[in-house]
């Protein structure tokens, strides 16, 4: 049932409305509050998103990912373009501490999707330092130069880095895409 | 396309991603997708990003009840307005079967107008019935003086409405326009006692739209801005979770005064200190931290950087840059200009335990 709200939506069933922040509303609230420096700034962006989340309804290929995925997609955007737009602190959480203590990967039932088991599996395999930057950027919150200053590295380097784990991660996915695979760097 | 366009392509779409986009960043894999269209919507990156970021989420706490409503009134007007403009736009574009039928269907269609502002246009053409007999009185009576009035009664609002004379017998004509003598004079006219129409349907400026008819909301007067020092006292008082706990100098004397109050519950603090010394702004600056239980020791999070001008107490808010769900200890650092992410114990000038 829950693969098939989105399509509701696009179709202007108001009663998905209600699927949908059943399914949908502690994820996007979640990744609202991570991402937010405040419980304000987290309401406001959560209303945005679930806008976004009609407004993109029709863009949904089951095909491509699970609806889960699809919506925590629109959610990131939307929090990175508030998180740009505002003068974004750092967040402090120690280098060493999230290397020492990955994240917790004990809540991926059903509720985060089969993709998010399957990221994790495939985040496992990548070179530390993709995993470190994809780590830091996509679940801590770090922008690229936060990253590239706090590990002393260079800008350019922490974003190759972060494409090619990204890539690595996309092609463990399955996910389609209109790229032929990167021939240089 | 080049390899270096086509890498520079997967290099913007790869940290749109992870990181965002600068505007001109944005600009240029615009620019890249017009000239490759069949990437456009290739999302691939942006939801393995996406899977990455579930994969270490926990979902914990459900919707608050409040923003679930808002939501929910936000979609109601999101879908009326979508039904609406497809309504419009199935009419307005008539694609395959262009018939005079379906173009007289638009005609009619739009604007659409609510039962409120043909109401509205009634009174105004009732207004223009109005100012008419007053016009053709005073002709008859040849009186400057009310003549000089009556161009006083001839509002914009009520005589520049040509919908008004199309539709006189749809709408009930006020009382007034029935009996001349209280037309006489403008005042007359003016007077609330006599008009009794109500405001909202006197002109087609004030009429109801549909979207407020559908979704009625108490019309928001903007709260007085409080300053900080009365929303840390609004703090106190309203927070049943709030903590209150004094600074005390790093090296356990009394040096530094004040004290910071929290609420977990709403996310929210303000710290209160008096008499910090005060640094040089170009190169130092203070910056706030959270010792949470739920966190790692060596991970306290940022609760903003501020600096001091002179000497006397300073009252800042607290904004913290991750969620604190049980603080047990707030600390002041002393860090170069712009704050930094990891900070050490030696930087400390302030510590305040819960």
């Amino acid at each position: 049932m829950a693969q098939v709200i989105l399509k509701r939506i696009a179709a202007g069933d108001k009663t998905a409305v209600q699927d949908c922040l059943d399914n949908y509303g502690g994820l996007v609230w979640s990744l609202a509050r991570r991402m937010s420096p405040n419980t304000d700034e987290a309401e406001d962006a959560v209303q945005e998103i679930f806008i976004d989340v009609w407004k993109n309804a029709a863009r949904f290929d089951e095909t491509q990912s699970s609806e889960t995925t699809f919506v925590a997609m629109i959610a990131r955007r939307r929090l990175i373009d508030r998180l740009r737009k505002t003068n974004r602190q750092p967040n402090v959480d120690s280098l060493d501490d999230i290397l020492a203590e990955p994240a917790s990967v004990t809540n991926l039932d059903m509720q985060v999707g089969v993709e998010a088991k399957e990221a994790a599996a495939a985040m496992k395999n990548l070179r530390p330092e993709q995993r470190q930057i994809l780590h830091l950027s996509i679940v801590q919150g770090y922008s690229h130069q936060e990253i590239a200053d706090a590990l002393d590295m260079p800008l350019g380097t922490v974003k190759t880095h972060a494409r090619r784990g990204l890539i690595q991660v996309r092609e463990f996915l399955g996910l389609d895409s209109s790229f032929e695979k990167e021939t240089t760097v | 396309m080049t390899d270096l366009q086509r890498n520079k392509l997967l290099e913007l779409l790869a940290d749109q991603a992870v990181f965002g986009l600068s505007g001109e960043e944005v600009m240029e894999l615009e620019q890249l997708k017009k000239q490759f269209p069949d990437w456009d919507k290739d999302v691939s990156l942006e939801l393995t990003a996406a899977a990455i970021g579930l994969s270490n989420l926990d979902i914990n706490d459900d919707l608050p009840a409040n923003l679930r409503t808002k939501i929910f009134a936000g979609a109601d007007e999101f879908f009326n307005q979508s039904n609406e403009s497809k309504e419009i736009i199935n009419f307005a574009t008539p694609t395959e079967t262009n018939t005079v039928e379906e173009i007289q269907k638009t005609i009619e269609f739009e604007p659409k107008r609510p039962f409120w502002k043909w109401l509205g246009l009634g009174f105004a053409a009732a207004a223009c019935l109005v100012l008419a007999i007053t016009l053709w009185s005073t002709r008859i009576q040849n009186q400057p003086e009310t003549a000089k009035n009556i161009e006083t009664v001839q509002t914009p609002e009520v005589v520049e409405v040509p919908e008004t004379v199309k539709t006189p017998e749809t709408v009930p004509t006020p009382e007034i326009t029935q009996t001349p003598e209280s037309v006489q004079t403008p005042e007359s006219v003016k007077s609330p006692e006599t008009v009794k129409t109500p405001e909202a349907e006197r002109t087609p400026k004030t009429v109801i739209t549909p979207e407020t008819v559908r979704t009625p909301e108490p019309v928001k007067t903007p709260a007085p801005e409080l300053s900080v020092a009365q929303k840390r006292e609004q703090l106190i008082a309203s927070a049943p979770d709030v903590i209150q706990t004094n600074w005390t100098s790093a090296k356990g004397d009394k040096r530094v005064l004040g004290d910071v109050v929290w609420s977990s519950a709403q996310q929210r603090g303000y710290v209160r200190l008096r008499d910090l010394p005060v640094l040089d702004a170009s190169k130092e600056t203070y910056q706030l931290w959270i010792f949470d239980e739920t966190r790692s020791e060596k991970t306290p999070v940022s609760g903003g950087i501020f600096n001091v001008s002179g000497a006397g107490e300073i009252l800042i808010p607290i904004n913290a840059q991750l969620r604190i769900i049980k603080p047990k200890q707030f600390a002041v650092t002393k860090e170069k200009a712009g704050g930094v992410v990891v900070t050490k114990p030696d930087r400390i000038v302030a510590i305040a335990k819960i």
